[in-house]
């Protein structure tokens, strides 16, 4: 079993790894301290596998979402430190399964879909909306440094990142509503 | 909790405007603290706060690295075995001792409270509204077995391999008048700028695509026609990149409150399973084009039907496919 689980960790890896890295990347621009990201998402994939629900979301977002968080951490990094609380990673290998080793068209298409839902959405948005949006998000800046970087006043940023993410909510729901 | 006080407490104007920020990490610690606090006793705050942390979560879904990126990715191999080697130590661990007394902390850097375990209890459970999630559940089922399996086979025997030279070149074309815009978007700068990015977003799909159809462990299965008026289809299999292309041409339109559905029939160890390569509708020329990722062994593959089901599709397949093509070697 724990052979098991250990492959289950190894297969998330080649499969993820380099779009984790990607996302790190932007986040803290140091390619070495990347590569600490990488490993410490994949390390509390592994503690927290138990957290996994598909229901929530395909593997590679939810790795994603760990990946930002960490690499939020360290480009913001104070210090301060929290305790983490512990999950067994007992499901790991489910996590694996999900994350399009052995899954089935029908949850991959599942997957392909959302991603193309999300996708359609944000290209929906005005251009400077959504560039407030993937600034914050997949490079992980806050407002003032997305202001200071676009030469756009403060309050404006605010304005567009709001507008933006109520949009990008009504167009999501919107589809869930069409599709349920 | 007790009621924050003081000069630093927000009205709920205040804070219903930074809650999008919120949700998108982009505030400074203070602020987050101070909205936060405000959320922790208005509940319409609250379950603003949860709507748009899961439609910012969602973009997780759409992260699309560029192919420099991928490639410069460092020395995973490395940092590989650093897992690994972590991950073995703590298996040893574990299994020394009961798992609640193994309660080590994550040694990642100094972090900021951001993170989900650290929001007020009240803000705690973010999934209720998330749309993705309800999406999945609408169509979410095992697909496996069931379904007349040898009549899907019979239909979809001995139908013709033919030369896959016209979706081909159709996509090809499609994709040279995309650099061709992208061409020229780019001179128009600025005010193009966004046209731009779209058109390379398309241009770099669309080469994924072509080589997904050319490369050279692409196999093809071709989709004949069991009505009388004749759609085709053909589907690519890239089992390099285990990636499924379908090109279909002249489909009917479907009828009201039906779609159609994509079928993946596999055999192995003489079992026959239907799996679901997604729900599509043919563009007003009949023509449709469906793509999926899925692992499948090099000798599983049977056949590729197409059906005609509800709305939303079906976790097995309800009708017989109108097209359908034979796969065995």
């Amino acid at each position: 079993v724990a052979a098991g689980e250990e492959a289950a960790l190894a297969a998330l890896y080649d499969r993820w790894a380099a779009t984790v890295h990607a996302l790190a990347r932007r986040v803290v621009r140091e390619p070495s301290e990347a590569d600490d990201v990488v490993e410490d998402t994949f390390w509390q994939v592994w503690r927290q596998a138990g957290r996994y629900d598909p229901a929530r979301g395909s593997a590679s977002a939810w790795l994603l979402t760990i990946a930002r968080s960490r690499a939020l951490d360290r480009r913001r990094a104070r210090a301060r430190l929290r305790e983490e609380t512990e999950d067994s990673p007992e499901t790991l290998s489910g996590v694996a399964a999900e994350g399009e080793l052995g899954r089935s068209p029908y949850e991959m298409a599942e997957a392909a879909d959302r991603r193309r839902v999300v996708k359609a959405a944000l290209a929906d948005l005005p251009a400077e909306q959504r560039e407030a949006l993937e600034l914050a998000y997949y490079g992980g800046l806050s407002q003032t440094e997305i202001a200071e970087r676009t030469g756009t006043p403060l309050g404006t940023v605010k304005t567009r990142m709001r507008l933006a993410l109520q949009k990008l909510r009504d167009r999501l729901a919107g589809h869930a509503e069409a599709l349920a | 909790m007790s009621a924050p006080e003081g000069p630093d407490v927000l009205t709920h104007e205040q804070a219903s405007a930074e809650l999008a920020a919120v949700a998108l990490d982009a505030l400074p610690e203070a602020e987050r603290a101070r909205v936060l606090a405000h959320a922790a006793q208005c509940e319409l705050c609250q379950r603003e706060l949860r709507s748009l942390s899961a439609a910012a979560g969602a973009l997780a879904e759409a992260f699309d690295p560029t192919p420099e990126e991928l490639a410069a990715a460092g020395d995973l191999g490395r940092v590989r075995s650093r897992v690994l080697a972590r991950v073995a130590g703590d298996r040893a661990a574990r299994g020394a001792a009961p798992p609640d007394a193994a309660s080590t902390a994550i040694p990642a850097g100094p972090r900021l409270v951001r993170d989900e375990e650290a929001r007020p209890a009240a803000l705690r459970p973010l999934d209720t509204l998330r749309p993705a999630a309800r999406e999945a559940t609408t169509v979410r089922a095992t697909p496996r077995r069931t379904f007349g399996g040898t009549g899907w086979l019979a239909i979809a025997a001995g139908l013709a391999f033919v030369a896959a030279a016209a979706g081909l070149a159709r996509v090809t074309s499609e994709r040279n008048q995309l650099r061709e815009q992208l061409g020229a978007a780019a001179a128009a700068r600025s005010a193009a700028e966004d046209a731009r990015r779209r058109l390379a977003a398309d241009v770099e799909d669309r080469d994924r695509l072509i080589a997904q159809l050319t490369g050279p462990k692409v196999r093809v299965v071709e989709l004949a026609s069991t009505r009388t008026r004749a759609p085709s289809g053909r589907m690519f299999w890239d089992q390099a990149a285990n990636a499924w292309t379908f090109v279909a041409h002249d489909l009917p339109t479907p009828a009201t409150g039906r779609t159609y559905q994509l079928w993946v029939i596999a055999r192995e160890r003489g079992v026959t399973s239907y799996v679901s390569a997604g729900t599509f509708a043919p563009r007003p020329d009949g023509s449709a084009i469906v793509r999926a990722t899925y692992a499948l062994a090099p000798g599983a593959l049977a056949a590729i039907g197409v059906t005609d089901e509800p709305a939303g599709g079906s976790p097995q397949p309800t009708t017989a496919p109108f097209i359908a093509g034979n796969a065995t070697e």
